[in-house]
């Protein structure tokens, strides 16, 4: 188990957050987005995520490097990734504006259900898991080049 | 009473194989010996994995500009990576010089 491991572990985590942090400010920026593509308000989105093992994440960053061996330690390493990015499936909210060219025949308009202080607390969630990543990240480095020091 | 769930930890390969935990070095088993391989084998494999790295690390750089990779993070690893391995080369070189040294002061 070599710490170079550990580096990519915490990279996914990266990736996952950079993720997350793009669907935020997807969710912020269409706070009030009341005509879409498809029809109908902006829908909130989230992501899940969900472990991936060790192995597949070697291969998918890796593919030249099939077949490593692999012990009974490493098959419990984990790293993450984004396993769906759901839209939020909660009524929109209905606000009465009969001027508004999207109004439907009540006179109301369906505004997405975002909340912007919840969403801008999911960002600086993201943000600190972003940091603590890249710390996991530099520690192992920091390890590696102190090992390189052994008989200096 | 909480049940402890064991993970059974491997006990470390025997100090001599000669395998590198550097990403793209041939793999090993661990303990086993590579009695058959020189010294300058085992230099000649480092200088391979050193460019390897190098290698990647620059086609992630690439990667990173063009806008075909959007981690940044993987181009700083790849670079990182690259850097510990040529540091690990300078290492050993040093070490040798150092045995060269050692065996140049011996009295005939």
């Amino acid at each position: 188990m070599d710490l170079f491991q550990a580096m990519q572990i915490s990279a996914s985590g990266l990736t996952a957050q950079r993720i997350r942090m793009n669907i935020l400010a997807s969710n912020l920026a269409n706070a009030n987005t009341t005509k879409t593509p498809e029809g109908g308000p902006f829908r909130r989105k989230d992501v899940y995520f969900q472990t991936i093992g060790l192995s597949e994440l070697s291969a998918r960053s890796y593919p030249r490097e099939a077949g490593r061996f692999e012990d009974e330690l490493d098959r419990q390493l984990q790293g993450v990734q984004v396993s769906q990015v759901v839209r939020d499936a909660r009524a929109p909210r209905l606000v009465y504006d009969p001027n508004h060219p999207d109004a439907n025949k009540d006179g109301y308009i369906a505004l997405p259900n975002i909340t912007v202080i919840s969403e801008m607390v999911s960002m600086m969630n993201s943000q600190r898991s972003f940091e603590a990543g890249v710390t996991a990240i530099n520690a192992g480095k920091s390890m590696v080049n102190k090992a390189l020091t052994i008989g200096r | 009473m909480a049940r402890i769930d064991l993970i059974p930890v491997p006990q470390p390969p025997v100090a001599g194989s000669a395998s590198l935990s550097l990403p793209g070095a041939p793999s090993a088993a661990p303990g086993a010996l590579r009695g058959s391989e020189s010294f300058g084998d085992m230099l000649s494999n480092l200088l391979s994995t050193t460019n390897d790295l190098q290698i990647r690390a620059s086609e992630q750089s690439q990667a990173l500009l063009s806008g075909e990779s959007k981690n940044i993070h993987e181009t700083m690893i790849a670079l990182e990576k690259a850097n510990v391995s040529f540091r690990f080369l300078n290492q050993v070189r040093n070490k040798a010089l150092e045995a060269y040294r050692e065996v140049q002061r011996m009295q005939m």
